[in-house]
């Protein structure tokens, strides 16, 4: 009987992390991954970075890109505890409210600032030439999300929790 | 002699341990509140019902004797051994279950499921569909040599490209 309890725990251990993972979301991580390589390919054939430049934009980019998806995270917590908060028939907090308004509007301010440190953060390694045209390409990669996203949203509804792409 | 003393000598004398001094007999001979609490005490162990009493060595010597008497049998050895295989195959089989139940064959939102912990230069990207990451993928050429060739002026060809191109377009 302890072998048998003792190999369903390991089973439980084992498969339900396996199964948990669903193979879409792998799927869509592969495709992202794909993306971004294929992002910073180009940017590299575009700007003619040296290996070195390559290797700063990479990482400048990667840091930023993780601040942003940590507030994209952020906000969309602060946008859920906003909501039940105002749940109609039930009495909003307004000292609550008030605090999730003002880390909410910070949220965003801190969001657009990303884009600004990352360029000032470039500035000593690309020329303002190559940074024009990193902001140009991103922007077109940003446009067509935005694009695919509206395309998807049913006419006539309203935006979701999703922040817009770019600053 | 005080009276505090004397109730303390009370459980003493009564259990039997110790007996009266001539000062304490004299004592309680003359104070009533003594012979008071005396009379109480007697009294109430009278009346006690009767404690039970653990005898240690009885129950030792029995839990030797059966502890002597029954062999030890250890897990799973002997006739049982069999079970080890059953368990592990019945173990996989479990495993196999589980996967099945979970990985569902129709995707309900291919969108991802589980949030992103790879690190990305592109959070935005997060948020769509595998198709539409598609689309976006498709935005990049693999390959620079398969960029679009409208691209290419006359211009940069060699005089070798053009009487090549000439030649292709005579005939």
């Amino acid at each position: 009987m302890n072998h048998l309890i003792r190999a369903l725990g390991l089973v439980a251990c084992v498969a339900l992390p396996l199964a948990a993972q669903a193979p879409g979301a792998q799927r869509s991580q592969v495709l992202r991954g794909r993306v971004e390589a294929a992002f910073i390919e180009q940017l590299s054939r575009q700007l003619a970075l040296t290996d070195d430049q390559r290797a700063v934009v990479t990482r400048v980019l990667a840091a930023n890109g993780e601040r942003r998806r940590g507030l994209e995270s952020e906000e969309v917590q602060l946008q859920h505890a906003i909501r039940q908060q105002l749940r109609p028939g039930v009495a909003a907090n307004s000292d609550s409210v008030a605090r999730l308004v003002d880390r909410l509007a910070a949220n965003r301010v801190e969001y657009a600032q990303s884009f600004q440190s990352e360029m000032r953060e470039l500035s000593s390694t690309l020329t303002p030439v190559q940074r024009a045209q990193l902001l140009l390409l991103r922007d077109q990669v940003f446009r067509r999300v935005q694009e695919l996203q509206q395309e998807r949203r049913p006419a006539g509804a309203a935006p979701g929790g999703v922040r817009r792409p770019g600053p | 002699m005080t009276v505090d003393h004397l109730t303390d000598r009370i459980p003493e004398v009564l259990n039997g341990g110790a007996g009266w001094t001539a000062a304490e007999e004299a004592h309680l001979g003359r104070c009533d509140v003594c012979q008071a609490e005396w009379r109480l005490v007697v009294e109430a162990r009278n009346h006690a019902a009767p404690r039970a009493r653990v005898d240690a060595d009885r129950i030792a010597g029995a839990v030797l004797a059966r502890l002597r008497a029954e062999p030890v049998v250890l897990p799973m050895a002997g006739r049982r051994r069999w079970l080890r295989p059953v368990v592990l195959v019945a173990a996989a089989a479990a495993s196999i279950a589980l996967l099945v139940v979970f990985d569902d064959p129709v995707p309900r939102d291919d969108r991802a499921a589980v949030p992103a912990r790879e690190p990305t230069m592109l959070p935005e990207l997060d948020q769509l569909l595998e198709s539409e990451l598609e689309v976006i993928l498709a935005m990049f050429p693999e390959d620079p040599v398969a960029a679009p060739r409208s691209q290419t002026r006359l211009g940069d060809l060699t005089d070798g490209e053009l009487e090549q191109l000439l030649e292709e377009m005579d005939g």
